[in-house]
């Protein structure tokens, strides 16, 4: 009988041999210590889950969504062995990490094939191909296919489609899950009969996933789940602000402290050393140095501030549009790497500004501009991968266009928003609505200011 | 050229509209292809043809930027359930034209291309249907598409990859794609 481990998603997840002694080697041991959703916890405190149990829930999931499929049994048994290993090269705090390992990464160092590939997948791949624990499982060819079933897959699409695409196992598992362990019930879907609908569709050997006719609605129920925990749990206002606090703590840390090693640990250089050290971090790891041991630097002050929920307020927020026409191109491209200069002299006038309206010091370092798009639900069927195709004779059409639904619902929803965080305090809602008021005019201007004077290039 | 100002140009010298999402990315595609600029827009083979995700989101950044207006048109088609089919057509708006302008100055070289292509493209004007047959006919077409192919090696492909399109649809896409210059044709 297989081993079964009890899951609160999907009731009991079974584990064959070999899936069992994944779960036992270090490297995926550790993601229990790397919560999924960061520090969302503070705004939603049952989101205490970790990607150890996601990635159970990914491999249930592609196991059912496998058995449906007319698939080969090693095909079954690579898809479950990819879904199990998906996020394996994660760092502290998932997704988090991702922005400062791309800021610190040695770009040298990396192949032309894994430029547009984010780092946190190519740490997976590393591990997936050398470690000897994972290699002594599953041997060096069974490694081989998985981590190209994860990065440059050629074989035939659909296995591709189960571990990464518009309906992969990955999102079908973390919208149960991080709706449950939020508390919401936006990310419910009916996850059986969106399997029901599946097929694998197309020419021999070039069968991608897609849905039946009379799949639609699944669908469509699937989709709204993916939109509504997006704009109400992912881009929950709380959760962008502690998001970007720990990105800021990092870079501060590195850039301002002269930590080494903080350095060290975002330095990636496509090295198995490298990995290695990487993936003895976990969430509790991170806090405990960086938060705690190492006291007195700006990372510790932020760090702390987040462990005590201390946290940054959003004095800020406006649209593009609100912005004169020749800033707005270069207001999208604020928060990229190569803005840093000019995103820093902005932090700067804002927080002098910012003093004087709270009457009280504040550090520079510690304001803080974002930006961020909420995209279109129709944008959010397509992803950032293809459209979801249903299966119709002769030529599969995207789903947006067969879903009644979705056809009248108008695309121009999407929405970008500038925001900037500070180290402010209010104790009622009208003074947090004065000092907004007040900050407006002169945050609004001091950001057109800096942008005229770099728009065509920046400085 | 980053894909964005690419788009944006192409718009600016298309007259400021295109209708359909459909054709805007097949158009894209073609003057990608006549201006030399393809290889930088992000295009890849799809079911219903050469899509890029990277148009597509270029797209949406000039909506959510306030550079093009998007509207919806049902052009009075109704599917068989009773629903309107809508049809996006996007405008770009004097502020839009304003910002493409300057970028004419910054792409000099590729703006007169793009001018060159459109005229040419305008001149053999076809509707979305055939445009996107034509696209996805010379995307198919890869490396052969610098020899010399007939109509019947296209009807041949087109039969291969399982499409349902008529012998005349094949070969109205191919006299297009020719007088663009960018197949050569024995017959």
């Amino acid at each position: 009988m297989p081993f079964q481990i009890r899951d609160p998603v999907h009731n009991f997840i079974e584990l064959r041999e070999k899936e069992r002694e994944l779960v036992n080697t270090l490297a995926f041991q550790r993601l229990r210590g790397i919560r999924q959703l960061a520090m969302a916890y503070l705004v939603y405190p049952g989101a205490l889950h970790t990607r150890f149990e996601h990635s159970l829930g990914v491999k249930h999931v592609a196991g059912l969504m496998a058995e449906n499929l007319e698939l080969s049994y090693d095909d079954k048994a690579t898809i479950r062995y990819a879904a199990l290993l998906h996020d394996i090269g994660h760092g502290p705090f998932s997704h988090v990490s991702e922005n400062a390992l791309a800021r610190y990464a040695d770009p040298t160092s990396l192949k032309a094939n894994q430029k547009k590939e984010k780092i946190h997948e190519i740490i997976t791949i590393l591990i997936i191909q050398n470690n000897l624990q994972i290699i002594e499982i599953l041997g060096q060819r069974t490694c081989d296919k998985i981590a190209s079933l994860l990065s440059e897959w050629h074989g035939e699409p659909v296995l591709r489609s189960l571990v990464s695409g518009p309906l992969d196992a990955d999102k079908q598992d973390y919208l149960l899950r991080d709706s449950l362990f939020c508390g919401v019930k936006y990310g419910i879907f009916d996850l059986h009969q969106l399997h029901r609908s599946l097929i694998a569709y197309g020419l021999e050997n070039n069968r991608d996933l897609m849905i039946k006719e009379d799949g639609i609605h699944a669908v469509e129920q699937f989709v709204l789940a993916k939109y509504y925990l997006t704009t109400n749990v992912y881009l929950h206002k709380v959760r962008l602000i502690t998001d970007q606090m720990i990105i800021r703590a990092i870079i501060l840390g590195i850039e301002k402290d002269n930590n080494d090693k903080l350095r060290k640990l975002y330095s990636f250089n496509n090295t198995t050393d490298y990995v290695e050290e990487f993936i003895k971090w976990d969430d509790a790891r991170f806090l405990q140095t960086f938060g705690l041991e190492d006291n007195s630097g700006k990372c510790q002050m932020l760090l702390e501030r987040l462990v005590h929920r201390n946290l940054l307020k959003r004095v800020f927020t406006a649209k593009p549009t609100d912005f004169v026409p020749e800033i707005r191109e270069l207001l999208m491209k604020l928060t990229e790497i190569g803005s840093k200069y000019i995103r820093s002299r902005i932090e700067s006038e804002i927080a002098a500004k910012v003093a004087e309206v709270i009457k009280s010091d504040i550090d520079a370092d510690f304001v803080i501009l974002n930006t961020f798009t909420i995209d279109s639900v129709k944008e959010i069927s397509e992803n950032d991968e293809s459209s979801i195709l249903v299966a119709k004779y002769p030529v599969p059409v995207p789903f947006e266009n067969t879903s009644n639904l979705f056809a009248s619902i108008n695309e121009a929803f999407k929405e970008v928003f500038v925001e900037i965080y500070a180290p402010v305090n209010w104790q009622t809602k009208s003074e947090r609505k004065q000092i907004c008021e007040t900050l407006k005019e002169p945050i609004k201007n001091i950001i057109e200011k800096f942008c005229r004077e770099n728009v065509g290039g920046e400085k | 050229m980053n894909t964005y100002d690419f788009v944006q140009l192409s718009l600016h010298a298309l007259g400021g509209k295109i209708e359909g999402k459909t054709k805007f990315q097949k158009m894209v595609y073609f003057l990608g292809e006549m201006t030399g600029e393809l290889e930088n827009l992000g295009y890849r083979a799809h079911f219903y043809g050469p899509y890029s995700d990277e148009v597509a989101e270029s797209i949406s950044r000039l909506k959510i930027l306030g550079f093009i207006d998007q509207t919806v048109a049902t052009a009075g088609s109704i599917n068989s359930r009773g629903f309107e089919v809508a049809r996006y057509d996007f405008n770009l708006n004097e502020v839009g034209q304003i910002i493409a302008n300057e970028k004419t100055k910054k792409y000099p070289e590729v703006w007169l291309e793009l001018k060159k292509s459109v005229a040419i493209l305008m001149a053999k004007a076809i509707d979305y249907i055939k445009l996107s047959i034509a696209a996805k006919i010379f995307f198919m077409l890869g490396e052969k598409k610098d020899n010399m192919s007939s109509i019947e090696d296209l009807k041949k492909m087109a039969r291969s990859f399982g499409w349902s399109i008529s012998d005349e649809q094949i070969i109205e896409a191919a006299d297009f794609l020719k007088t663009i210059g960018l197949v050569k044709l024995t017959v």
